[in-house]
């Protein structure tokens, strides 16, 4: 077989990139015979290098029609991008997909592909890979908090790789996490903190600014007290940095005008919700079986948690999860749904009320668990009198026969997890019944405190979750968009471009921490150089609660420091008796005085764990002994989940609240404004790579097919959207994605920030 | 760009099977009758009318040899090249069409007129050498006259 192979493979293993880590080529030398029987000018010769796309170099030669990658695009990624052409010795793999290898996970063919035919256009012959050392660490994309190896050869960046964790990733990683990672080492990194002398911002010593930094906190502490200071810490940066963030203006400064959801118009987000209702620990979204059923509620896990996506769509086509997809829109996600219901934007209250009320009216609570944990139900009950399945069911254009097959299926089923996404976060922020409505579907039908049962909420960045967690949060204190028009004196801004996300005021004295000159540092009086997370260790925590550590792989750029390093200096010179060496330290404390992070030491979060790995193959994973099919993977740092307080309190009393969906608005003529998330966007992180630029999506408007023809608007149309005060040209995309009377436009593209969901908009052709 | 009818057909063959996809090769036959071969944009509509993307449907239009992706000649022109044939002269029969016509098998003439296919058995061994011409008429027990013959007809067609 291997001599058959090897027939037309051109053995250029010195020049491979696969060279080293190639399974052909181990095989070749434990079992090949030394000499082929066939004569070498019989070897046919193929292209060596064909783009197939723009990430992603198929060398045919080396091909050996294995058909991996076809089959990891077809059944994991469900992009069916890539197939075979014609047969025999012609057989090549094509892409015809426009733009070709239009998948997000096209890098995953690269690690699969048994041999060098499918190289990373990155990465491709810049370096062997037995030079290359790998560091484990966390991807600091999204919130899904995947595990990579990043490789590093010269203090740079080679590529990166996924790190198997059978809880999170598995082995897969999206193209963003792959391949968007040039940020680090880029010129354009700050090096040294910058001071503001006149109109420029000059080189300065850290000594000399962050004696400014700390004198002027002081000063404006003592003129107008000390909640004319602010801080917004990004949700970039780690626990660490957030902790000691929070810690310097609440325990320091003693103000509470923290907040981090920068660019963000939600105000709610769930985090209460989360922290009592959350998933339990030991979810896996990867091995969901039929016995549960999984609720994605106004979310794109597609675009904004790639890897989310891919495993929800595995649980069900190779495990039968029960999946329902509910939101104002088609997405991607929906395909794979046993049920997919569009709701009217702006009735997600009504919709769960409905299926709420068919729970009830059909006696399909869980009476035992409403008895020893829920106290208020009969009275919750009788609020619900008036709001029947159908009058929920004409309010959201939801049939009430499919409220009632969803509320039976999540009532019935034995596990249920909900996921709510960005769009159910912006209905929660305008309808506090849409957030009282998860609450009491999980209680009513007892799906809460369990693993596989809860509230998983899909948050933006690797490290939302922590950033709620250490509470840079405006209770109590100033919003970010008050901060941001120069309510305080003086602004702190850390891993986070305010001026870049919207309207900017500059305060008396602003302060920006980040790696780059940001919109907003170019207007700062002392920049301050912060590390990237590949330069330091600390701690992200993901979307589901997992707090994972990441390890050093790079040295510094130039005089840059870890974010909390330069927050404990600046305590420092504000009178404060911090003592931390390192960051393990910090998280030490952590531990020991945040109870949700108990135990989490670097120690414990860094020990390996042996994991079982499940079994490929259809039907249930619990049906069979997966340890003895596939055996274990060892040593795998895999994290810790913090508890919800459904799991670490098991005789708390929860409480329904009722909230009366709020008015529906009055009828309008203009279109429904509805925001989504490109996942390829235009961010200090993204722009620095340059092979993921042709990936980024020119500005669009999504319309309904039927709205545009009345508006006279065709496919790939411009034209122009308009509200309040401000005007936007865009492309226009004419599908059945979006419902009738609304229009959907990603957010994080040129010229689309800062968008108000749910504002009334004017369309029209330019 | 395929005809209304030709997509309401492609329905209703999508109704024959359990699974929709499977009439796909129906649906390339049926396109191909139609235009004549099968263009980018046709191989585009068949995925969209079955579900499927266009590289699958490539994949299965390029895997087998009577389908074509290569715009061919007004005519085309299957010569068996199997052993009976063979046997009886067909491989110097080949030879006389492929310089009458100025082009090799699996290429169309330089004119454009005419596309010729080397092919298996087409079922005439008894009166071998056999061509088949447009997927309808059997020209049997070939001669170089004959041949002169057919070229001219099919030239002027």
């Amino acid at each position: 077989m291997l001599e058959f192979l090897l027939t037309s493979h051109p053995l250029d293993c010195p020049i491979c990139d696969k060279g080293g880590e190639c399974p052909l080529q181990n095989l070749t030398m434990a079992y090949g015979p030394g000499k082929s029987r066939f004569p070498v000018e019989s070897k046919f010769h193929n292209e060596k290098r064909v783009p197939l796309g723009d990430l992603i170099m198929l060398d045919r030669e080396r091909c050996i029609q294995c058909s991996r990658c076809v089959r990891l695009q077809d059944e994991i990624a469900d992009d069916h991008v890539l197939g075979f052409q014609a047969r025999g010795r012609g057989l090549e793999i094509v892409s015809l997909s426009d733009p070709p290898f239009d998948s997000k996970f096209s890098g995953n063919t690269i690690d699969i592909c048994p041999v060098g035919a499918l190289t990373s256009r990155d990465f491709r012959l810049s370096a062997r890979v037995w030079e290359v050392r790998d560091y484990p660490s966390v991807c600091a994309h999204c919130s899904v908090g995947c595990n990579i190896l990043i490789g590093e050869r010269d203090h740079d960046i080679k590529r990166i790789v996924p790190r198997e964790n059978e809880s999170v990733n598995e082995i897969f990683l999206c193209d963003k996490g792959r391949f968007v990672h040039h940020f680090a080492t880029a010129p354009e990194r700050l090096t040294t903190p910058l001071i503001r002398r006149g109109w420029k911002l000059e080189v300065g010593s850290w000594n000399e600014a962050l004696n400014l930094v700390a004198s002027k906190f002081a000063e404006t502490r003592t003129q107008h007290g000390a909640s004319a200071l602010g801080g917004l810490g990004g949700d970039r940066a780690s626990n660490e940095d957030l902790y000691l963030f929070q810690k310097l203006f609440r325990q320091v400064i003693g103000s509470n005008n923290l907040e981090h959801r920068v660019g963000w118009s939600a105000t709610n987000v769930g985090a209460d919700l989360v922290r009592l209702y959350g998933a339990g620990v030991g979810t896996n979204l990867g091995a969901l079986d039929k016995n549960v059923t999984v609720l994605v509620l106004g979310a794109d896990p597609e675009e904004e948690q790639p890897v989310i996506r891919l495993r929800l769509t595995k649980s069900v086509r190779w495990y039968g999860a029960n999946l329902i997809v509910a939101n104002g829109r088609v997405t991607k996600l929906a395909k794979h749904a046993k049920q997919s219901l569009v709701y009217k934007y702006g009735a997600e209250a009504y919709f769960l009320l409905g299926v709420i009320r068919a729970i009830v009216d059909e006696g399909l609570e869980n009476r035992d668990f409403i008895a020893a944990r829920v106290a208020n139900f009969e009275e919750f009950a009788k609020s619900l009198e008036p709001n029947t399945v159908e009058r929920c069911a004409e309010l959201c254009h939801v049939k009430p026969e499919k409220i009632r097959d969803a509320a039976r299926q999540i009532a019935q089923s034995p596990n249920l997890l909900i996921l709510s996404g960005r769009e159910a976060m912006f209905a929660q922020q305008n309808d506090p019944a849409v957030a009282s409505g998860i609450a009491a579907l999980l209680l009513i039908t007892g799906h809460v405190g369990r693993a596989n049962n809860g509230l998983i909420a899909l948050y933006p960045h690797n490290n939302s979750m922590g950033a709620l967690d250490f509470g840079l949060l405006s209770e109590g204190g100033l919003s970010v968009r008050e901060m941001a028009s120069g309510k305080v004196r003086a602004l702190y801004a850390m891993a986070c471009d305010p001026a870049a996300a919207g309207e900017f005021t500059k305060p008396a004295f602003l302060v920006v921490q980040d790696l780059f000159l940001t919109e907003t540092a170019k207007l700062a009086d002392v920049v301050l150089p912060a590390q990237s997370f590949a330069e330091r260790e600390g701690t992200f925590t993901n979307t589901e609660r997992r707090v994972q550590l990441f390890r050093a792989a790079l040295k510094p750029i130039g005089e840059s420091k870890p974010d909390w390093w330069i927050i404990a200096e600046i305590a420092k010179r504000l009178g404060a008796e911090w003592k931390y060496g390192r960051s393990s330290e910090i998280m030490e404390e952590i531990a020991a005085t945040a109870p949700r992070y108990a135990g989490m030491t670097y120690a414990a979060l860094a020990e390996n764990v042996k994991m079982p790995r499940p079994a490929y193959g259809q039907g249930n994973p619990s049906d069979q002994p997966t340890e003895i099919a596939m055996g274990e993977l060892e040593n795998v740092s895999s994290g810790k989940a913090w508890r919800s307080v459904a799991e670490s309190e098991p005789n708390a009393k929860f409480e329904l609240v009722w909230n009366e969906p709020g008015q529906q608005s009055p009828e309008d003529s203009r279109q429904y404004l509805a925001v989504a998330r490109s996942l390829y966007d235009r961010g200090t992180l993204m722009s620095q790579t340059q092979i993921v630029r042709p990936r980024v999506p020119k500005p669009w408007v999504e319309i309904n097919s039927q709205d545009a023809e009345q508006l006279g608007i065709e496919n790939g149309a411009r034209v122009r959207v308009s509200f309040d005060s401000r005007v936007i040209e865009l492309t226009a995309r004419v599908d059945g994605h979006v419902p009738p009377d609304a229009v959907l436009i990603p957010s994080n593209l040129d010229g689309t920030a800062a968008l108000p969901l749910g504002a009334r908009v004017k369309v029209e052709k330019v | 760009m395929l005809s209304q009818q030709a997509k309401s057909e492609i329905q209703q063959l999508m109704t024959k099977y359990p699974d929709a996809r499977s009439a796909i090769m129906p649906a390339l036959h049926l396109a191909q009758r139609e235009v004549g071969w099968l263009p980018d944009d046709v191989i585009q509509e068949i995925g969209d009318l079955l579900g499927l993307s266009k590289t699958e449907v490539n994949g299965v239009a390029t895997f087998y040899t009577m389908y074509a992706r290569d715009q061919p000649g007004r005519h085309t022109i299957m010569f068996c090249a199997d052993l009976p044939c063979a046997l009886r002269g067909a491989d110097e029969m080949l030879e006389h069409l492929e310089h009458k016509l100025g082009c090799r098998a699996s290429q169309t003439s330089p004119d454009g007129k005419i596309t010729l296919q080397e092919a298996e058995c087409l079922g005439g061994c008894n009166h071998a050498p056999v061509m088949l011409i447009d997927g309808a008429e059997h020209a049997q027990d070939l001669t170089s006259e004959k041949i002169d013959e057919i070229i001219e007809r099919l030239r002027n067609t």
